[in-house]
């Protein structure tokens, strides 16, 4: 007699299919992504399904980011050497007789004061890097611009707005770090974005391009939000 | 050099040293606001830290201001 009552897992199937978050639903999509695990690292310049991105200044919503990107960490190679001479510095002042002739308070004030600047230095170059993004989600590019501690500029396009993507890797030390820069032409209010020495540029331009694809495939299936 | 030029020269030195100051912690005050407006363009996980790390920078400006007014 057969068991009708065997309720074995692989024979039962759950009623409610499990709804996938849109940071799993671009896995069916995008080639790029599939490859990619989640980025929990705050630091990452090429950060996939980003996890520690908790919003950004004009998120629409339900909008979500799928790769945040910034510069190349070793583009700012240049100032952290900077920041190394400027440490090594007051090694020398002892070199200088006018440093002797100062008073014992005074020689203490110009060391604070020259280790306050490499601080203030350090601080507003790693700002500047930091919050110096790009950003791609489901629906729009972002090009958030921190040019110095005073300027901001924030652009944005939506995907299906975007018309020509071209990726430049030129010299030798971008071909050896990977990274370079997409130029992004769109029909928005903004012609053109350029992230600036991304890393990965072929990743993130193969990325858009499934982007756009799936784009209008949602056009097509008339699934446009 | 003669003790009141001396006294002039050092005193002119502490007024620069104090001017620098001072100049350094409206800096720290601007890289504080700034820190605020950038967290509102992008929120991360270390958004606190930073804000931390914002205030202790202008703490340590104050100390060095006032160790200028005080000890030159």
């Amino acid at each position: 007699m057969p068991n009708i009552f065997d309720a074995t897992k692989d024979r039962v199937k759950p009623l409610v299919k499990k709804k996938k978050s849109p940071l799993e639903m671009v896995d069916n999509y995008s080639e790029v992504m599939r490859h990619e695990e989640p980025s929990r690292n705050p630091l990452d310049a090429f950060a996939p399904k980003p996890l520690m991105i908790y919003a950004f200044d004009s998120q629409l919503d339900g909008e979500n980011v799928l790769l945040l990107l910034r510069r190349h960490p070793i583009t700012q190679i240049t100032k952290f050497l900077t920041v190394i001479v400027m440490l090594v510095v007051p090694f020398f002042f002892n070199q200088i007789s006018f440093y002797y002739l100062l008073e014992g308070n005074f020689q203490t004030a110009i060391l604070l004061l020259w280790y306050l600047i490499i601080v203030g230095y350090s601080l507003e170059s790693f700002l500047t890097w930091f919050y110096n993004v790009y950003i791609i989600t489901d629906e729009r590019i972002i090009d958030i611009d921190f040019l110095s501690l005073i300027y901001r500029n924030v652009s944005a396009a939506k995907i299906d707005k975007v018309e020509d993507i071209t990726a430049v890797t030129s010299g030798v030390v971008q071909s050896i770090f990977d990274y370079g820069t997409i130029h992004i032409q769109t029909a928005a209010e903004k012609t053109e974005f350029e992230f600036e020495d991304v890393p990965h540029p072929n990743r993130v331009t193969q990325f858009l391009n499934e982007m756009l694809v799936e784009e209008e495939r949602e056009k097509i299936e008339g699934r446009v939000k | 050099m003669p003790v009141e030029l001396n006294e002039l020269f050092f005193g002119f030195l502490k007024v620069l040293f104090v001017v620098a100051g001072v100049i350094y912690v409206i800096f720290s005050v601007v890289t504080i606001r700034q820190i605020h407006t950038m967290q509102k363009s992008l929120m991360t996980s270390v958004s606190d830290r930073l804000k931390a790390l914002g205030y202790i920078h202008l703490v340590f400006a104050v100390l060095v201001l006032l160790f200028f007014i005080v000890s030159l």
